[in-house]
């Protein structure tokens, strides 16, 4: 590990000044003549002043270009050290800081109970200007979701100074496998987007356009070449789509008409479009909410 | 290194014991120089050492001097000749 200065020296003669410079014993490296009065050298950074004072005294010109060498990066601190302290000082202070909660910030379906996961997280210890690294979100995550009966998923999640909680309500009623469905039919409108089938056979597939009361799964099964009847037991997602109108005065009325749809209608919304017509004097606001719907037979 | 090893033991009585200079050139673009007591001349095509009893030439194209301390001398660049002066 080494320390070097690069120096440049003017002057005439330059071939006899390198051989004073290695009678004096200092290591020459990198020696390039540039021109017949202009050399470039590289020495050891504590030959330095050496090499300047034998310069001067044969009357050269030297200038020193710069310091290199794998330990120049310790050069720099020691020569720039308030840069250095203030450095660690920032560095502590945003890693400390970054640390702390200062916030609360719900989202997802589940933002209804935000007021009750809120007073659940302060019950726990969980309150502005907590550290994040006292806690394990994942961990709070799953509390969270075991100790609230309302929601479905929660995720945990750090985002600058802030705990971002995204909630899902839980819609659907728990439901008891009583293993004597012998079809899978669809109980709404809609596409479908997830199928497991754990016992049956399939007779639609995802992608698939579905009205109320098509067949999804049918309860048989091929066992040894042979086809018996079987209960099914299978998991659909389904993304059914409900229309709305609204009719209002003017057409600056979409979040109206949005929340209008969304209060007639349970359910977890994943898309809204709304387009908007005149007709006679008012607007009409049509208003398509996309529900996902999750069914599990058996 | 065995090699020059060998060659040194059957070559004892030919080999001078401290000899005028040494030089070891490593294909054409390094060459180390031992027993170098001063520079003459230095020029990006020919570098001329003092060693004992007489002078070292070194011919060749972009040299330049890489290290030069106590008496060894390394040179890179395309060195086309070594020549005792």
């Amino acid at each position: 590990m080494r320390l070097f200065s690069v120096y440049k020296i003017e002057g005439l003669n330059l071939d006899s000044l390198i051989n004073t410079l290695k009678k004096r014993k200092i290591t020459l490296y990198e020696v390039s003549k540039l021109t017949p009065k202009r050399l470039n050298v590289k020495v050891k950074y504590k030959d330095g002043k050496k090499l300047f004072a034998i310069s001067k005294e044969l009357c050269y010109n030297i200038v020193k270009i710069k310091d290199t060498g794998l330990l120049y990066p310790l050069l720099f601190f020691k020569r720039n050290l308030g840069l250095l302290i203030g450095g660690i000082i920032f560095l502590g202070l945003s890693v400390f800081s970054n640390d702390f909660i200062f916030s609360y910030s719900f989202s997802g379906s589940g933002a209804v109970y935000s007021q009750s996961v809120r007073e659940y997280l302060e019950n726990k210890g969980v309150k502005p200007f907590t550290r994040f690294s006292e806690l394990n979100l994942k961990t709070l995550s799953s509390q969270i979701l075991i100790d609230n009966d309302n929601l479905s998923f929660v995720s945990c999640t750090k985002k600058g100074n802030t705990l971002e909680i995204s909630l899902t309500k839980s819609y659907e009623n728990k439901v008891t496998l009583t293993g004597n469905v012998t079809e899978f039919v669809s109980p709404y409108n809609g596409v479908v987007q997830e199928l497991k089938v754990y016992r049956g056979s399939l007779v639609a597939k995802v992608g698939d356009k579905i009205k109320k009361g098509d067949l999804l799964v049918l309860g048989e099964a091929v066992v040894k070449d042979t086809l018996i009847n079987v209960n099914v037991i299978a998991y659909a997602c389904i993304l059914e789509e409900n229309v709305f109108e609204y009719i209002s005065d003017t057409d600056k009325d979409v979040d109206k008409a949005q929340a209008f749809a969304m209060g007639k209608t349970e359910g977890e919304v994943v898309d809204v479009k709304t387009t908007v017509t005149p007709k006679n004097d008012k607007y009409c606001y049509t208003v398509s909410l996309f529900l996902r719907r999750t069914i599990l037979v058996g | 290194m065995g090699f020059i090893d060998e060659i040194k033991k059957d070559l004892v009585d030919v080999l001078p014991e401290n000899p005028c200079f040494k030089a070891v050139l490593f294909g054409e673009s390094v060459g180390y120089f031992e027993f170098v007591s001063g520079i003459k001349s230095y020029s990006g095509t020919e570098i001329v050492v003092f060693v004992k009893r007489g002078e070292l030439k070194i011919c060749g194209e972009n040299l330049y001097i890489k290290k030069l301390c106590e008496g060894d001398l390394v040179v890179v660049g395309k060195i086309k000749a070594v020549e005792r002066v």
